[in-house]
């Protein structure tokens, strides 16, 4: 699963006021994905910021914010961790999904490998039943 | 692990100008025993990882077919990003509760966001 020789990324989807709607029939996403098998390790679609929560702790009191806004306004709707040769490679990889036209791609350099477990493993088995039916995501 | 409805959650760490500083007698022990406690457990093991800083990202849209990639650091952005985790909740509090005795609650700021719902007969 792991393989030493390539770094790892986080791409993260978030919306981008400038991009262009949505559109179901544009979604090349199952075209992405086996594009990329060999680079993608997982990911998943997100919830929107109403189902999420913010945590802080302040002077020792922790502070849950509920459907909270974050200071940069955009909303996070996905996320792929990927292994990759370079930033560069990250890069192309994240430019061809499909959110990069619907919203932005942010690349994010991991400091660490993630190593295979069985959480991680189940996702991956998950996510693989999604992929062999397309048309439940619809 | 045979309990079927638990849910996925992104936990996503991001600095907050606001935040306390690292205490490293204090903090150091404190993420050690959320790492462990996620190794140990049975429903949280996925580590994550903290990601390089903003000068080390990128970030990545295609308009009009064209694909733009800007250079890191962000300046606009107050916030940026930490790293992340990824943990298996029953419920969004548990979930809350789980991420509360991170130290990244302090010094910056935790985002928990659930994954999107798998399509029915997925686990």
């Amino acid at each position: 699963m792991t393989d030493t020789t390539q770094e790892q990324y986080l791409l993260l989807f978030t919306d981008a006021p400038d991009a262009e709607p949505y559109s179901q029939e544009a979604d090349d996403i199952f075209d992405w994905l086996e594009a990329v098998a060999d680079h993608r390790i997982f990911g998943e679609r997100l919830t929107g910021r109403e189902e999420a929560r913010l945590v802080t702790k302040r002077q020792g009191e922790v502070f849950v914010t509920d459907a909270p806004v974050a200071e940069f306004k955009e909303w996070f709707s996905g996320f792929d961790l990927i292994s990759a040769s370079s930033r560069d490679e990250a890069v192309e990889i994240g430019s061809r999904h499909p959110c990069a036209r619907f919203g932005r791609v942010l690349v994010l350099p991991l400091m660490g490998a993630i190593q295979s477990n069985a959480l991680l493993e189940q996702t991956v088995h998950a996510r693989a039943n999604v992929a062999a039916e397309p048309t439940a995501l619809a | 692990m045979t309990d079927a409805v638990k849910t996925r959650y992104l936990v996503v760490h991001m600095t907050d100008p606001t935040a306390e500083q690292w205490d490293d007698e204090v903090d150091s022990p404190a993420l050690q025993r959320w790492i462990d406690a996620g190794r140990t457990g049975e429903r949280w093991e996925l580590d994550g990882s903290p990601v390089g800083d903003r000068d080390t990202a990128r970030s990545v849209v295609t308009r009009n077919g064209e694909v733009i990639v800007t250079d890191g650091p962000f300046p606009e952005q107050k916030e940026w990003f930490m790293g992340f985790d990824w943990i298996e909740a029953e419920s969004i509090d548990e979930a809350v509760a789980i991420v509360s005795t991170h130290p990244s609650t302090k010094i910056g700021r935790l985002y928990v966001v659930p994954a999107a719902p798998l399509p029915e007969g997925v686990n």
